[in-house]
């Protein structure tokens, strides 16, 4: 992981990082100058094992641009004929945690992918959505805000953003996750197997919240395992709804 | 209506797609970005809202961002520019050796056929010219000629 090594390269430079969280700053909080800011550049370098321009590191103010800087050029590739399976690697390296759920629906490729597509009849649908609101929506970007029954019988309000290039991916984030998250994306991967049988594969993306001035994953004894257990469940659920309408021939 | 203008840029990859990705460099290469703010930023998907300056007032602007490091930024303005149903586009970057071609893209609509005055090919043309100027400005500023085009 990203921030593991980073500490590792801070400590081959004896920089002290017991401390640290993701917005100390590197000259005010870690103390250091400019002499400290090129030897780490260096020790970036050699524990990683790449090579990167120093002003990149150079201009990093906290120890989170510095994750953010890393995240970035990690999954640079002069060939820009990139496969999926390399776009979800380049995933795995940004985020922290990372999930996948895959499930076969006896249902053309086509009709899973417009099932998903129009959010509008989610709420027909799909029992646990009370509303759709959408924000913008011009054929190719959408803004949503989903009105979802949450466990506690409570409605939660979920905004996400989403992309649909009629490709084979769904890509979504939420701008505003779950407190315990600090970021949280996914897609939905619509491969075809035959003219009347698809996969429908689940992705999620995350990093926990560990920002000081907020409830944290830490606060609400959140961890990876937990949080992989919550979306997954959920991706499962949401997939087994979808295959039980569109093979049951009831949507329309 | 689609725009397409481009520049080839002699930089890294990693360097020049970092210019694009991180506002703090617009404010530094772009004269008439003021400010902005970040809402969400996960290294693949943005939220955020810019303010820049403009002749009648200083206009805001919201949106989204897909990111694909090192290859390509989607944009989209939740909230348009006035007068506009939709305006959104991307950036590619394709990189041969030391240089690096970034191909700049605008789809919009307007929700008039008129504009000011102006028919759509019309402010077709100006918002290509305005494109190129910003590319030119990214260029300037990541080969290290500082050049203010809005002065």
């Amino acid at each position: 992981m990203i921030k593991l090594k980073l500490l590792e390269a801070f400590d081959k430079i004896k920089i002290d990082t017991v401390d640290i969280t993701n917005g100390t700053s590197l000259v005010d909080g870690l103390g250091m100058d400019s002499q400290e800011l090129i030897e780490l550049h260096c020790a970036i370098e050699s524990v990683f094992g790449i090579t990167i321009q120093s002003d990149l590191i150079l201009e990093a103010q906290t120890f989170q641009n510095l994750i953010d800087i890393l995240s970035i050029h990690l999954s640079s590739c002069n060939d820009t004929s990139q496969t999926v399976q390399e776009e979800n690697n380049q995933k795995q390296i940004g985020y922290e945690g990372w999930l996948e759920r895959k499930m076969i629906i006896n249902r053309p490729a086509q009709e899973v992918y417009k099932a998903l597509h129009c959010l509008t009849k989610w709420v027909t649908y799909l029992p646990h959505v009370k509303k759709i609101e959408v924000l913008y929506d011009d054929g190719l970007y959408q803004e949503f805000i989903m009105h979802v029954l949450s466990t506690d019988d409570s409605i939660l309000k979920v905004r996400s953003v989403r992309k649909i290039d009629a490709s084979n991916q769904i890509r979504y984030f939420q701008p505003e996750p779950p407190k315990f998250l600090k970021h949280h994306a996914g897609e939905w991967e619509i491969n075809v197997i035959t003219s009347e049988q698809t996969e429908l594969i689940a992705r999620h993306f995350w990093n926990l919240n560990n920002d000081e001035d907020s409830i944290t994953s830490c606060t609400l004894g959140i961890t990876h395992d937990r949080v992989e257990k919550i979306l997954g469940d959920h991706a499962l659920f949401a997939m087994e709804n979808w295959k039980s309408i569109l093979e049951g021939g009831v949507y329309q | 209506m689609k725009i397409e203008k481009s520049v080839n840029i002699s930089a890294r990859l990693a360097r020049v797609y970092q210019v694009f990705y991180d506002f703090e460099h617009w404010k530094k290469s772009l004269s008439d970005v003021l400010d902005y703010n970040l809402y969400y930023d996960d290294g693949f998907h943005q939220e955020f809202c810019m303010v820049v300056a403009r002749p009648e007032r200083d206009e805001k602007i919201k949106g989204m961002r897909f990111c694909e490091p090192n290859k390509r930024i989607e944009i989209f303005q939740t909230i348009p520019p006035p007068q506009f149903k939709i305006m959104s586009g991307c950036w590619d970057f394709f990189c041969d050796e030391n240089t690096v071609l970034v191909v700049a893209r605008r789809n919009f609509e307007l929700k008039n056929s008129m504009l000011n005055g102006l028919d759509a090919e019309s402010i077709k043309k100006n918002l290509a010219m305005y494109l190129q100027k910003n590319l030119n400005c990214f260029k300037n500023y990541i080969e290290g000629h500082y050049v203010n085009y809005y002065q």
